[in-house]
Parts: structure tokens; sequence; C-alpha cells
């Protein structure tokens, strides 16, 4: 299997305070890797960092081969290329959402590729058909339950249909149901192939979906 | 199983981005982390002095140095004000140094025309207050933390209800400054190709902020209610620095014997 993410000697400080010692992570193409550890050892951190969104002070990344820093990031092509190819569903839906109504909010990923407004259109209602959230269509982000914000925040990173998938505490605070449909879902998009890497603390999401864990110490150690 | 991924999601994506102008995003983030920093409390508040020492010695070095009328006055404040910023660290320095220029360059332009209407000394003393009293309050808040500078209100008989409001208005800004930044990283995120509207979701999230914000007020309030807020708030101030205090009031009081010698004595 390919080495989709590759993680070398991170290190990570906002400002003065410590987030990441000295993280070594290799994530395989097509598996999934659980992200485990207490509050604050730097979870959230590390996805970000993965997503190009912040940036370590030492150490290498590189995803599927090619090296991520701030520079490369610049580029604009390259940039957007690794949106689209690694999708992140935040710790905080409320900071997600953005858009007017639940509908918009998930077709705009895919309104920006290359596709048809029909094929958008269609990516959309399937995701949340997937999701189970059709009868929220024109309802607006910020008005929705938490459960319900989550499950739209996970809609609107589907419909991109990215090959890697962050999830930093996906199913904190979905009832019971909510969280089989999202373990389901997981499942299913694990078989076709993507790669997946959450970040929770529950060990039953763990025992049941992932291939792998790692595991964070106190960031203060 | 009815929760069966839809086809398209079996495939391979090959997205191929299309040039679009981001700056905007970016211009945004940048500037918003930067406004949401200016308020974050400083947590190596390295005063030499405590906070309400500080505020109390700063307002009345505003006063004496806006009220004086001899230029002396001023070039002693400025000598005062150079030791001070030598105290900060490195980069305060320049942060603390230049805003104040700043302010005094602004000033300056401003009252150009004060020139050719005769009174060219106002263009100097005042652009020359406006320094020192900008440089005054740099210093104040780049080495006390903000919360302590809001408890230490309490000193000049400010209620605990307005303090309160200062203290809940400082929490919001961080809090929004920093949902503005998640949902701008949110759009940078998902703008993996031209969008057409970008006004749209840029309004969208400033629409979202707002909203939030009056949410948040809400149940804020709400909160406060059910922990039985009945309208006493009430910080305590900790006085740690007792060599600094006494030194900072020593030395102050040293600059108001010149202020009021300089002052009286030409009169
Ligand atoms: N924007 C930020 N500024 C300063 N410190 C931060 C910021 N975000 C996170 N931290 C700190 O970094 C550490 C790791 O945070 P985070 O990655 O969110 O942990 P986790 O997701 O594992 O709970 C925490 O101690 C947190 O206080
Ligand atoms: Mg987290």
């Amino acid at each position: 299997m390919k080495t989709a993410i590759y993680l070398e000697d991170i290190c990570h400080a906002y400002g003065s305070s410590i987030s990441l010692r000295h993280i070594s992570l290799e994530i395989k193409a097509g598996s999934c890797m659980a992200l485990k550890g207490p509050n604050g050892c730097g979870k959230s951190t590390l996805l970000k960092i993965i997503n190009g969104l912040v940036f370590p002070n030492k150490g290498r990344y590189l995803l599927f081969g090619e090296p991520v820093t701030k520079e490369s990031m610049k580029n604009e092509i390259f940039s957007k290329k690794l949106h689209q190819k690694i999708g992140y569903i935040f710790q905080d839906s409320n900071a997600q959402l953005f858009s007017p109504s639940v509908y918009e909010e998930i077709i705009f990923g895919p309104l920006q590729m290359n596709i048809s407004q029909e094929e958008a259109d269609k990516r959309a209602k399937d995701c949340m058909r997937l999701l189970q959230i059709e009868h929220l269509a024109e309802r607006a982000p910020y008005h929705l339950s938490g459960g319900e914000k989550k499950k739209t925040s996970i809609a609107c990173i589907l419909s991109m249909n990215p090959e890697i998938l962050c999830l930093d505490e996906p199913i904190a605070g979905l009832d019971e149901e909510s969280q089989e449909l999202c373990l389901d879902i997981l499942k299913g998009l694990k078989k076709a192939g993507k790669t997946i890497i959450i970040a929770t603390h529950n060990n039953d999401l763990i025992k049941n979906i992932a291939d792998e864990e790692y595991r964070f110490y106190s960031g203060r150690s | 199983m009815e929760h069966n991924i839809p086809d398209w999601m079996n495939l391979h994506e090959c997205h191929k981005p299309k040039r679009d102008s981001r700056r905007f995003i970016t211009a945004t983030l940048k500037s918003i982390s930067s406004a949401s920093s200016l308020f974050r409390s400083n947590p190596k508040a390295y005063s030499p002095a405590d906070a309400p020492v500080m505020l109390f010695i700063s307002i009345a070095l505003i006063i004496m140095t806006a009220s004086s009328k001899n230029l002396y006055f001023s070039f002693v404040m400025l000598s005062v004000l150079s030791v001070r910023m030598c105290l900060l660290e490195g980069k305060d320095i320049i942060k603390a140094f230049l805003t104040a220029l700043y302010a005094g360059i602004f000033s300056a332009i401003i009252l150009i025309p004060s020139v050719f209407f005769g009174s060219p000394h106002s263009l100097i003393s005042i652009s020359l207050k406006t320094f020192i009293t900008t440089g005054i309050i740099q210093c104040l808040s780049i080495s006390s933390r903000w919360n302590d500078i809001t408890a230490s209100l309490k000193m000049f008989a400010i209620s605990d209800l307005i303090i309160m409001s200062f203290d809940l208005t400082l929490k919001y800004i961080q809090i929004l400054c920093s949902t503005c930044e998640d949902m701008l990283n949110a759009l940078l995120v998902r703008s993996i190709g031209k969008n057409r509207e970008k006004a749209a979701s840029l309004s969208g999230i400033s629409g979202t902020a707002f909203l939030k914000s009056k949410k948040m007020s809400e149940e804020t309030g709400q909160a406060m209610e059910c922990r039985c807020f009945s309208g006493h708030y009430e910080r305590k101030i900790r006085l740690r620095h007792k060599a600094g205090n006494i030194i900072s009031i020593i030395l102050f009081s040293l600059i108001a014997a010149i202020f009021i010698y300089l002052e009286f004595r030409i009169s």
C-alpha cells in the first residue's frame, strides 16, 4: 500500500505554549488511523497541520510523497488540490458552517469542482440522503441542533468526495442511532478505499473501525 | 443495507483546480488574527508593578501631559517614556514605539494647517503629546493583563456591572475572532475551485458571526441566571510586586513634583 501521509518528528507550539512534541506517524492509503489521547494533547492541532492550516515549527510532512510546507501551500493550485484530497470535519461544527441553508452548505464544494450543475445537485442530495438530513435542506445551519449540525458538516465534506477524511471527534454529541449511522458510513467509505483519520477518545469507535491507533500522551510531557 | 454510499464516492476524484483569487480570504484571516492577538490577555505580563498602580500612574501621567502648558514637561515625559519603553521586551519595544509614532505623525499631519494660521508651536506640542500619551497606553497594555486592568477600574469607583461588561466584551471579542478565524479556515479548505459567489460566502460568514454573537449573549445571560446571578460581580485585586509598586509610586511622585514646579513657577 502507498503511504498517504508521512509525518516526521513534528513539533508545534502556539506562541510559547507547546502543543505537539516529536510526533512521527505514517498513514497508509486506504487505512483508518485513530488519534487517541486526552483533551488538549494536540489532536486537533495535528489535524490542522495535516490540512495545511497550521505549520509545524519543526519536522517534515509529506502528502503522497510531496512535501507540504508554508511555501508549497502558497501555490494556489497545490493547496486547492490538497484541500480537495483531504476533507476536514472540524471539532466545532458551529465554526464550519457558513452558508444560509443546509442545501447550499452541502453543494458549496461540488459547485467549485469541474462538474455540471446537475451532477453537483445529485451529489448534494445523495449526501443528504446518506446522512438522513433531507428534511433539513432549507433550514439555516445555525438554528440546527448540535447533532444535526454535525451531520450537516459531515455531509458538506463528503460531497467533495475527498480521498482522505479527517474527522475531529466526529460522534461526540450524536445520539446512538446517529452514531451507528456514522459508523456505517465510515465503514462504507473505508471499503471504497478512502483513508480515514479520526481524532477521538471513544474506544468503541476505535475498536470498530480503526486499523491502527496512535496514542498521544499529554502534550505537556 | 440502507446506508450504502453513492457510486460516485467509490470513484477516485480527479480534480484539476482552476485559479481564483483567494487573496480576500487570506487577507481577512490575517487581519482577524492580528486583531484577536491585540486583545488576547497577555499571559506573560511582566509589568514591574501591579495593574492598579500602573493604571493609576498611567492615567495620572496622561492627564498631566495633556494639561501641561509647558513644553519642558513634555520633554521630561519623553525621556521618562523612552526609559520605560526600553524596559519592555525587544519585539514589544518596536510595537509600542511604532504605534506611538504613527499616532504622533497622524496628529502632526492633521495639524499642518495650524502652521498657516500662525501657531506652529501647537503642531509640535500636540503631536509630541499624542506620541507620549499613546506610548504610555501602549506600555500599559503590553505589560499588564487586560483582565487585571479591568479589575483595577474598581479603584476609580466604577461599578461592578460595568467592569463585568468590559470583561465580557473582551471575552467575546476573543471568541468571535476565533470563530471567524475557524469559519474562514473552513471556507478556505472547501475553496477548491472557482467560487462564483465569493461575496455571498463571505457575507454568510459575517452574518453567521453576528447571529452567533447574539445567541452567545443570550446563552451567557441564561447561564448566569441559572447560577443565581444577582448583579453582584466582584474581581479581587491581588498585589504581588510590593517593591515594584513602591518604586513606581516614588518615581511617579518625582514626575508629579516636576510637573507642579514647571507649571506654577512660570505662572
Ligand atoms: N489557537 C490556539 N492558540 C493557543 N493555544 C492553542 C490554540 N489552539 C489550541 N491551543 C492549545 O494547544 C493544545 C492542544 O490543543 P488541541 O490540539 O485542540 O487538543 P485536542 O484536540 O487534543 O483536545 C491545548 O493545550 C490548547 O490549549
Ligand atoms: Mg480537539
